[in-house]
């Protein structure tokens, strides 16, 4: 008798673990199909406005979602700052989840925080991954003039590729 | 028969692992040296990555290489413990017995079994399959559901089940139930639904651990 109820207990278990899978991967799915269309946002700009969708430029749009303090992230801005001239017709969004003032500094270092077309904000604490459905630390989208995604590249990325999907 | 007879009765514990540890290291060796090459590795990331920066990853990756030999003994010690302690709980709540030290020499011997698709694989990629990339590597496991079946184009999460569906796995359940028979003296087959109800038990709670990893943390 012993048997079968420690039997039936790990059949629910893995009963259980099987709901959450296909519950995650179903989330996983819509969030694929979710990003295919820019998705709405709002995050909040050094200048502590709120930036959305709607304010972006009728142009290709190139988001990096970054953490200062990673490796990869500090070469990828270091290398779209020396190359800084190929990007005058994008819309560049470095976005993070760490405190304006990091990111601030950040964006100082690689002396990116001059430029027009380049915005630096702050999403809130997984608010990232809530609108984009992903977050590995660099994650590069990379929308066309219609707002659809062209490419989502995962970590660092050359800048010749960002700059070859149109 | 009188051969593994005697393996799974006389087989001492300690060399039994030192040998499997080395073994296994020694054909991972051979796996990462001839098959995994720095070019190899450069297509797999799609030339994402400027070549400078792939060379210093690369050249990382090497310098780190000695982690995976130290850990082998360790993951192996893990898992033989893991499945004993299956069988030990099984026995027990069957009213067999059997000590855990018998049941992991048991468990030791049959692991014997899966150095055979690590060997076919090596044989594969230098004889059949000249040509590979870094992926097919990965999902490649001889006589398994995911040589049947596509698995490149199924969700990550997807492909253990699949690679662990395998003849070599049910070959492992039939040299276990056959120590087990051995040492207690019982029939076959009553060991053999042992080993399904509690090894199997083991084996698909882990099966939904990694599921449930993989779908959390892969991108």
């Amino acid at each position: 008798m012993r048997k079968y109820v420690i039997l039936c207990f790990i059949l629910s278990l893995a009963l259980g673990g099987f709901y959450l899978i296909n519950k995650k991967a179903e989330e996983k799915a819509q969030a694929k199909e979710k990003i295919q269309t820019m998705p709405d946002f709002e995050f909040l700009a050094l200048d502590s406005t709120v930036f959305s969708v709607a304010d972006l430029a009728g142009r290709k749009t190139i988001l990096v979602y970054f953490n200062s303090t990673c490796e990869h992230c500090q070469y990828e801005a270091s290398e779209i700052s020396k190359q800084i001239d190929k990007f005058s017709n994008v819309n560049l969004l470095f976005v993070s989840e760490q405190n304006l003032a990091e990111i601030r500094t950040f964006s100082e270092r690689y002396s990116l925080d001059k430029q027009e077309n380049i915005k630096f904000l702050k999403a809130p604490d997984n608010g990232f991954y809530k609108v984009f459905g992903s977050n590995p630390i660099p994650s590069i989208f990379i929308y066309n003039t219609k707002k659809q995604l062209v490419k989502n590249y995962k970590g660092e990325t050359k800048v010749e590729l960002l700059m070859m999907n149109d | 028969m009188n051969l593994l007879h005697s393996t799974f009765i006389n087989t001492d514990k300690r060399w039994a692992f030192v040998f499997i540890c080395l073994l296994s290291g020694l054909l991972t060796y051979l796996a990462q040296s001839f098959f995994v090459t720095e070019e190899l590795f450069y297509y797999s990331l799609g030339e994402q990555v400027a070549i400078e920066r792939f060379e210093k990853l690369w050249a990382e990756s090497q310098r780190w290489q000695w982690v995976t030999y130290l850990i082998l003994p360790i993951l192996y010690l893990v898992k033989f413990t893991l499945v004993s302690f299956c069988i030990v709980t099984g026995a027990l709540l069957a009213n067999v017995k059997i000590g855990f030290k018998r049941v992991f020499q048991v468990v030791l011997v049959a692991e014997a079994v899966f150095f055979l698709p690590i060997i076919l694989r090596l044989a594969w990629f230098t004889f059949v399959q000249t040509d590979y990339t870094l992926s097919d590597l990965q999902y490649f496991m001889p006589l398994s559901l995911a040589n049947l079946f596509d698995v490149k184009h199924l969700e990550i999460w997807w492909v253990y089940p699949f690679q662990l569906a395998n003849l070599f796995e049910v070959a492992y359940w039939l040299l276990l139930a056959y120590g087990l028979h051995l040492h207690t003296q019982k029939e076959y087959e009553s060991m053999l639904r042992l080993v399904l109800s509690s090894y199997g038990s083991g084996l698909l709670l882990w099966v939904v651990l990694v599921m449930f990893l993989n779908v959390n943390f892969s991108h």
